[in-house]
């Protein structure tokens, strides 16, 4: 028996886990469950060296939506060198106390992602003193998988195809730039380390006219612009407005792409969610959508994956799944992961848009009658038999 | 809503993209669609005008009838005044030609009503013998007066979101084979600038003999365009007639009703409306059959105004 060492937060990931643990035959190994809060490490109140024994299986979770993961997280990414409170919509120790709970406010990204970074690291630190174990998913490759740009460049050098990559915007007279530049009129332009559709517009422009497409709201009350992320679809004709949204995001490690057009069956637009296991293609969810964002968790259906593999061909389908064995590869230290794939608007090609540290939660979906979990389970029983270690 | 999907059929022919390494395999059973997409122009430093060099290389192109225009590099910034003028400097290597979808665009390669076309006036000379036109968007979109020389033309298809001022008057010449005649009217704010009265004459000018299938489609004015409907004499020899995607309220579910042509037509399509349920019993009670799907409810504001939004806006 082996002990499955959680390092994450308590909610819905870990109430699905410890039910796959449980009741599934590949989790019969498993005398359980050890959950070690973020919380609990960033203020030393717990030391993984007194947590983790050996043979110990330990999985790093996602930060989700805890307010105040996110605050400290924050107070982590405060940089000690004071140049840097001066870029824009940096918050001090003060801002952060000051903070209430605000559903879909956007805040730092980059000092977010600092915090982040800068927890990953400590983890890391400590995991290496403690007794030997296995981890699913290594914080050093989480950390670049947080940092989308730097995926875009990894899998442009592994000769997978991407979208093509604009550069960094910092305020629309960027965008502007950029597009002109490139003689690019439609792009879609990210914030680095979000994840699913949060922060992100599809911007269109022609001679007389512009439209962005955005989940996010702009908010300006007594002076002060806020913004948030929401789960609706807003279109923006407005220049002015578009302005501001551009140099509100500008803050947060903004990056511009060209558009990829996608594929559409049966009237909806698509993309492909494809966790690969252990290197292999396991689950593909077909996610739809009437807007440009086909990645708005929850809201869009879940297509019909038979009738879009017909669609697709055979080729194209095995080019993707190839594609994403290749993602697989960059991330070696990474048992499972969550590949984004858009399918080009006439099924004749295809990029990959994005991997996900996290993206195995996929409720309900199987492959060959296992959950993601299951897999997840299954293929660290693989791992460690060839690795002659006692299941 | 929007277009989210290509043609998979077109004239009951699969539609089938002319890639590199594709050769006319059935000039008369399938449609070639030529069009870009993002890794040819990106990756492979191609332009719509290299694929069509390619189709133009194949042996069997002078047979090929049917031809979709997919997308072009820039598409929805860049017109297609250039793929007219290409198609017209090649029409004897074209002259199988029968069949044409100009635009066959997507809502994720460009908005429906961003679609410019210009003149494609210089189409109807070199491509005479044309049965089947379709195309899709409108900006800028010039047909000019030399559409009748066409004379086999038995199906002509515009869809947009907005119909430019000129098109019915240019429409409105003598097609004596023409069967179908399907016209998207769009909304004013994505350039609809046609009167009902253009319509009107189109429609009711005896220039389509053996006109079948009348649709005007996803109108903002879809009640006027019932009440011309009600008072026009062309109903009377149509066997189809296609009303769907508008903003048709009960108002102009009334009107309709008053067309005493209406029992004889063997279908009738209202599918996307904004009808009432006692409306939709009085069309199921009129014995003919009609498609009442997709009923639309209207986004309420909170002084009680109604928008009411057509199905293909942009």
């Amino acid at each position: 028996m082996r002990r499955l060492v959680w390092i994450g937060t308590e909610g819905r990931r870990l109430e699905l886990f410890r039910n796959t643990l449980e009741q599934s035959e590949y989790g019969q190994s498993f005398e359980g469950i050890i959950v070690v809060p973020f919380r609990g490490l960033i203020r030393g109140a717990i030391e993984l060296t007194d947590v983790i024994e050996r043979d110990d299986v330990v999985r790093i979770e996602s930060p989700g939506k805890d307010f105040e993961l996110e605050r400290d997280l924050l107070r982590l990414g405060i940089s000690s060198k004071k140049s840097d409170f001066d870029f824009p919509g940096a918050l001090s120790h003060d801002d952060i106390d000051a903070l209430t709970f605000e559903r879909g406010l956007i805040l730092s990204q980059p000092q977010w992602y600092r915090g982040w970074c800068r927890l990953l690291n400590l983890i890391d630190e400590k995991l290496k003193t403690c007794a030997p174990h296995i981890v699913m998913n290594s914080s050093a490759e989480i950390e670049t998988l947080f940092d989308k740009t730097k995926c875009l460049e990894l899998f442009r050098l592994a000769e997978i195809r991407t979208a093509k990559l604009l550069g960094p915007v910092h305020g629309f007279n960027d965008l502007v730039e950029i597009m002109d530049r490139n003689e690019c009129n439609r792009v879609f332009v990210k914030p680095a380390h979000s994840s699913s559709a949060s922060g992100i517009v599809a911007f269109e422009r022609s001679q007389n006219r512009q439209l962005a497409s955005t989940t996010v709201e702009v908010v300006s009350t007594g002076g002060k612009t806020s913004i948030y992320n929401t789960r609706r679809v807003r279109r923006i004709y407005d220049i002015q407005e578009i302005r501001t949204l551009i140099d509100r995001l500008g803050e947060h490690n903004l990056f511009a792409e060209k558009w990829y057009p996608k594929a559409g069956l049966n009237g909806k637009t698509f993309d492909l969610r494809v966790v690969t296991i252990g290197g292999e293609c396991r689950h593909v969810v077909v996610r739809e959508s009437l807007t440009p964002f086909t990645n708005l968790h929850l809201l869009n259906g879940r297509g019909q994956l038979q009738s879009v593999r017909k669609a697709m061909g055979e080729i194209l389908w095995n080019d993707v799944m190839d594609s994403c064995r290749r993602v697989a590869g960059v991330f070696p230290n990474c048992l499972y992961l969550g590949i984004d794939v858009l399918v080009s608007s006439d099924m004749r090609s295809h990029v990959v848009a994005e991997a996900n540290a996290f993206g195995d939660l996929l409720p309900g979906i199987l492959c060959d009658g296992l959950s993601t979990y299951e897999w997840e389970l299954k293929a660290m029983q693989h791992r460690l038999s060839k690795a002659g270690v006692n299941a | 809503m929007t277009i989210n999907e290509h043609l998979i059929q077109f004239c009951g022919k699969p539609v089938v993209d002319f890639d590199t390494n594709k050769k006319i395999m059935d000039p008369q059973g399938e449609a070639i669609r030529i069009s870009l997409n993002y890794s040819e122009y990106e990756d492979d430093g191609l332009y719509w005008e290299d694929k069509l060099d390619r189709l133009l290389a194949d042996p069997l192109v002078e047979h090929l009838e049917s031809l979709v225009i997919g997308p072009w590099e820039d598409v929805g910034s860049q017109d297609t005044e250039f793929i007219v003028e290409l198609l017209v400097k090649y029409k004897d290597k074209l002259c199988g030609l029968r069949q044409m979808f100009f635009g066959d665009v997507i809502m994720e390669e460009s908005e429906c009503s961003w679609l410019d076309h210009g003149d494609i006036s210089e189409l109807w000379s070199a491509f005479p013998k044309l049965t089947h036109f379709a195309i899709r968007g409108a900006g800028g979109l010039t047909i000019g007066d030399g559409l009748g020389q066409c004379k086999d033309l038995r199906s002509f298809v515009l869809q947009c979101s907005g119909l430019p001022a000129d098109v019915p008057s240019d429409l409105a010449t003598k097609l004596p084979e023409l069967e179908h005649l399907e016209i998207w009217l769009g909304e004013e704010n994505y350039g609809a600038e046609y009167t009902i009265d253009s319509i009107d004459r189109l429609i009711n000018g005896d220039y389509f003999p053996k006109l079948r299938y009348l649709g005007l489609k996803n109108a903002e004015k879809a009640d006027e365009i019932a009440e011309l409907i009600a008072r026009s004499k062309v109903v009377s020899k149509l066997r189809v007639l296609d009303l769907s995607m508008g903003t048709l309220s009960d108002a102009g579910g009334e009107a309709l009703l008053k067309c005493p042509h209406l029992k004889n037509l063997d279908y009738l399509d209202l599918h996307y409306h904004f009808m009432s349920d006692d409306m939709i019993k009085k069309f199921l009670s009129l014995g003919i059959k009609v498609n009442l799907d997709d009923k639309q409810e209207g986004d309420r504001e909170e002084d009680g105004t109604i928008w009411r939004f057509i199905a293909v806006s942009e």
